[in-house]
């Protein structure tokens, strides 16, 4: 790229990207190849692991925690990597082990049990407006 | 912990493979389609209020896509937020969608289009 004329060292990818993403609504992000879809995910999930980030990134208004933020969200790389020699529940399992925090005692799993969709969503219902800047 | 899981197998349409090896891509266990449903399956299980879901439709042909596009629409249907990135969808995955946000080389924005 140097020889094409592109004299930094650093490219930027993504900058000052505002958006609002509304609970119970299917959201699609569309751009052409190499526009940034990935990239926005990966740096919006905390999955990215090479690069630079730089900035803040603001959830309706507050500053994006990382450990707060791997608990409430997931993400569903393009990759579908397992284990190949587990069944599928079992694979449902250790995720469900490894990722639900330890204080979701037996109570607590019964009460999500008949509220599962809606008990915990309604907490993060103001969960809208991710910024970059 | 049992229980939430069957509830998640139910919603991603798991149940009947249950029991099924995993297995490698493209050679033994689940096929493509099936993989990207236990990925989704994977992070529901933890409980997710957001989840993104990187190119959910690609590499799969229309039946395919449509299986794993109903999985998704349950999964809205719960009341979480997912964010998907598509690309080159057809017509019947676009209209899947509720909100279509676009991003452009170097973006100053991102372009909201309300369907």
């Amino acid at each position: 790229m140097k020889s094409e004329g592109i004299s930094e060292n650093r490219l930027e990818l993504l900058k000052g990207i505002n958006g609002a993403f509304r609970p119970g609504v299917l959201t699609a992000l569309m751009g052409v190849s190499g526009a940034g879809k990935t990239t926005l995910l990966d740096v919006l999930s905390g999955r990215k692991t090479s690069g630079y980030i730089e900035g803040s990134i603001t959830i309706s208004g507050y500053p994006k925690k990382q450990e707060t933020f791997a608990r409430i969200s997931g993400y569903c790389e393009q990759l579908d990597i397992h284990s190949p020699n587990v069944t599928v529940f079992e694979s449902l399992l250790y995720s469900a082990w490894l990722r639900l925090s330890p204080e979701v005692d037996k109570e607590t799993r019964k009460v999500a049990l008949g509220q599962f969709s809606f008990q915990k969503r309604h907490e993060f219902h103001d969960l809208k407006l991710i910024q970059i800047s | 912990m049992q229980m939430f899981i069957e509830e998640v197998m139910e919603l991603v349409e798991l149940n009947s493979l249950r029991e099924a090896l995993v297995g490698l891509p493209g050679q033994t266990g689940l096929s493509t389609e099936q993989r990207k449903r236990l990925t989704i399956a994977v992070e529901l299980v933890a409980n997710p209020s957001i989840i993104f879901m990187d190119e959910p439709t690609s590499g799969l042909d229309a039946r395919a896509a449509a299986i794993v596009m109903r999985t998704v629409r349950n999964t809205v249907d719960t009341g979480r937020t997912v964010v998907c990135t598509i690309h080159q969808p057809s017509i019947d995955i676009f209209d899947a969608f509720d909100e279509v946000r676009s991003v452009t080389v170097m973006i100053k924005c991102i372009i909201c289009v309300e369907k």
